[in-house]
């Protein structure tokens, strides 16, 4: 996965004499609201709820916007209390003539973002979005088995999108989970999907009846839905939990075809190893504190006060990247150990091995 | 001489920990109030500009061209001052806008910012006014303090202090080239080139900009613009010159020898810098054109907080100050520049014999 990337902006060195980014901005903004040297804002057209605890964003971003693939993210950043946050979500459209974009937020309980998109941001508002990144792309091979778990909906929608649009023969069977039916996202977009692709089979279950867990990912429920699933090219993408479940089985199956997988929490910890303690040093505010392994050096870092900037605390957006001068890390989503001083490392979803000095 | 009461370990601890607990507060309630004002800083900084180079336009008109010269002057003082300083400090690295990321801003000035942030971040708020450690005590020209050697060179001080108020900009750009250790061998050629390249660039942006670009726009009145960027770079020069030499340099103020950094805790730290620094008293507007170093004790006590709280954060520092029986050192902007100059005079001389005053190292 490659990290949003910053423009290569042509300069020129007469014009950088004359006037930077912050100062072109600074004017471009009363001449028009989305004007910018760089960044792409987006005027706010249209919020629809696709569920009850989601909504969905279309937005007609600047001339800066420079396109995305389906099943690719995008940054979206709000200034809340005088600090700039940021979080990724996924782009559930595809690039159409009018250039609108689009993304879905779910509500989270004590989420920062998504409670400000839900409760703040109104039509006509402007946002600013980071450019699209990441690259995963669906399995070309037809037929396709796509597994759905909550707001891991979305990048599908965009796949669906696509299908629709470039293979509407596609065969296609679509498992969306979600708790009860309130909380089904896009139930009325798929409808509308069903209309255009003759074979898409789209098998809606619901894991919370009455407080008791039904119709949970398993083996036997896959065998009774999707007796082919073996021949299928597969997908998976919501909580760890369901994309956990989804790659065991597939492992334990040794089925020959792709599957990808991802995650829309973050990685858990592996509660396998003790943690030890390690000694944390901040070169930049000159701290040294006690740590130790078993948490991210994000969390030890706000733990101590510090306040590095950070987005999807997953890995994802690269907001957290950080100058590591010396000690050994993990990486949780790769699973890798590193000793190398120097390197730039995602505080998100690294956990120190041994003292680490942070450039902090 | 300052009356401080000596401070047993504990008194000293119990100070630092005062101070610690207010910077922590102050920290906790950082957000919406700081940005907005750091953004209105910035827009006159703008504004104030761009109103002041199309006075300039109108040529030599002797209305036009004053208040263009005022209002450019304005705006480069406070984009050192109240803005670049402040925010390459990393005070509102809090608000995660890269605008105002202090590790990457920019400044309209002749010194590169990375420089600015190694020379003033790092050696002069780490080592203030210890002697031979800190490069601003006198930037190498101007002898301050008794406790600094003499040499004859120093008779034409006051004659140095002027030039150097005049070209202020550029005496702090070449700080950081360390020309001494050039001449001296201690540095190469090939460092010293690598220092000297960004240097030159910058200098060439700020000079190709205020004496070539904005003159050649100008068309028919380009001596008059030419005229008027030079002398609102003068004014900014002077300025700052006379607001830092205020800051460290008053009659209260004290130098310290390098033996205070062994084993200097975070409250030695801390009075160090009290006994280093003074402030100034004056109006808001006054405090935002010397970019808060007006308040230059709050300032090296929390370089990194926002300098608009510095105001409200005086007002508990000069209470432990006084409950600790320290002397805060502020005065009115005649009196304490008036013993810098003082000081610039008398000891262009030599001590004459005198005793030197005793000057007990901070507890």
């Amino acid at each position: 996965m490659s990290a949003p990337s910053a423009v290569a902006v042509p300069r020129n060195r007469w014009l950088d004499a004359l006037v930077d980014e912050a100062t072109f901005d600074f004017y471009a903004r009363w001449l028009s609201p989305q004007l910018r040297w760089r960044r792409v804002i987006c005027k706010v057209e249209k919020i629809v709820p696709v569920a009850s605890d989601m909504l969905a964003f279309s937005l007609k971003p600047n001339r800066n916007w420079q396109g995305f693939r389906p099943g690719q993210h995008l940054q979206v950043y709000a200034e809340i209390n005088g600090v700039r946050h940021s979080r990724s979500y996924s782009l559930t459209n595809i690039q159409s003539a009018d250039g609108q974009i689009e993304f879905a937020v779910k509500q989270v309980p004590g989420g920062l973002l998504s409670n400000w998109l839900h409760q703040q941001v109104r039509v006509g508002d402007y946002l600013e979005v980071g450019q699209a990144f990441g690259d995963a792309s669906l399995p070309s091979s037809d037929p396709l088995l796509l597994i759905a778990g909550g707001s891991g909906i979305t990048p599908v929608m965009s796949w669906l999108h696509m299908l629709a649009s470039e293979q509407p023969r596609a065969n296609v069977v679509l498992l969306q989970y979600a708790r009860d039916a309130a909380t089904l996202p896009f139930q009325n977009e798929i409808r509308a999907l069903l209309q255009r692709m003759p074979n898409l089979r789209h098998i809606p279950l619901l894991t919370d009846v009455d407080g008791k867990a039904v119709e949970v990912f398993g083996a036997a429920q896959l065998d009774r839905l999707v007796p082919d699933a073996a021949q299928r090219a597969g997908f998976a993408c919501g909580p760890a939990s369901l994309t956990d479940a989804v790659r065991e089985l597939w492992q334990s199956r040794q089925h020959r075809l792709a599957l990808l997988t991802e995650a829309f929490t973050p990685p858990r910890m592996d509660s396998g190893t003790a943690a030890h303690a390690v000694t944390l040093r901040y070169s930049r505010s000159g701290q040294a504190q006690q740590g130790n392994s078993g948490s991210t050096l994000l969390q030890q870092a706000e733990q101590h006060g510090l306040k590095p900037a950070s987005g999807c605390r997953m890995g994802i957006c690269f907001s957290c990247v950080c100058k590591k001068e010396s000690g050994t890390v993990h990486n949780l989503l790769s699973g890798e150990t590193s000793a190398e001083p120097g390197e730039m490392i995602r505080l998100c979803v690294s956990t120190p091995v041994s003292d680490v000095t942070l450039d902090l | 001489m300052p009356n401080n009461r000596p401070l047993t370990p504990d008194e000293l601890q119990a100070f630092g920990a005062e101070l610690d607990q207010l910077r922590q507060h102050t920290v906790a309630t950082l957000g919406e109030r700081d940005a907005r004002y750091i953004r209105r800083i910035r827009s006159s900084v703008r504004l104030t500009e761009l109103a002041g180079r199309i006075m300039l336009f109108a040529g030599f008109f002797p209305p036009t061209f004053i208040l263009g010269v005022v209002l450019l002057g304005i705006s480069k003082i406070v984009n050192n001052m109240e803005l670049g300083h402040n925010v390459m400090h990393g005070q509102f690295d809090f608000m995660h806008d890269p605008e105002f990321a202090g590790n990457t801003y920019e400044w309209n000035h002749a010194c590169p910012a990375d420089f600015w942030r190694y020379t003033h971040n790092y050696e002069h708020h780490t080592y203030t006014n210890i002697l031979g450690k800190d490069k601003d005590l006198g930037y190498g020209l101007v002898r301050l303090f008794p406790e600094q050697r003499w040499q004859p060179g120093f008779l034409l001080q006051p004659l140095y202090a002027l030039l150097l108020a005049i070209l202020f900009q550029y005496g702090v750009a070449i700080q950081h080239l360390k020309m001494n250790r050039l001449f001296n061998g201690k540095m190469g050629k090939a460092e010293f080139g690598e220092r000297f390249r960004p240097f030159l660039r910058k200098l060439g942006q700020v000079s190709a900009r205020d004496y070539l670009i904005f003159p050649l726009l100008a068309g028919p009145h380009c001596v008059a613009v030419l005229c008027g960027n030079l002398l609102a770079n003068l004014i900014r020069n002077l300025w700052t010159w006379v607001i830092i030499f205020c800051g460290h340099f008053t009659k209260d103020a004290e130098v310290f020898p390098q033996s205070v950094l062994e084993n200097e805790s975070r409250a030695h730290w801390y009075l160090r810098q009290l006994r280093g620094s003074s402030n100034l008293k004056g109006s808001k507007l006054f405090h935002i054109l010397s970019g808060n170093l007006s308040h230059q004790i709050e300032h090296h006590l929390f370089p990194d907080i926002p300098a608009n709280r510095y105001a409200e954060m005086a007002i508990a520092v000069r209470r432990i100050c006084a409950k600790y029986g320290q002397h805060y050192n502020t005065g009115r902007f005649s009196v304490q520049f008036g013993s810098v100059l003082w000081r610039i005079f008398r000891y262009a001389l030599p001590n004459f014999g005198a005793t030197q005053p005793s000057r007990p190292q901070p507890a």
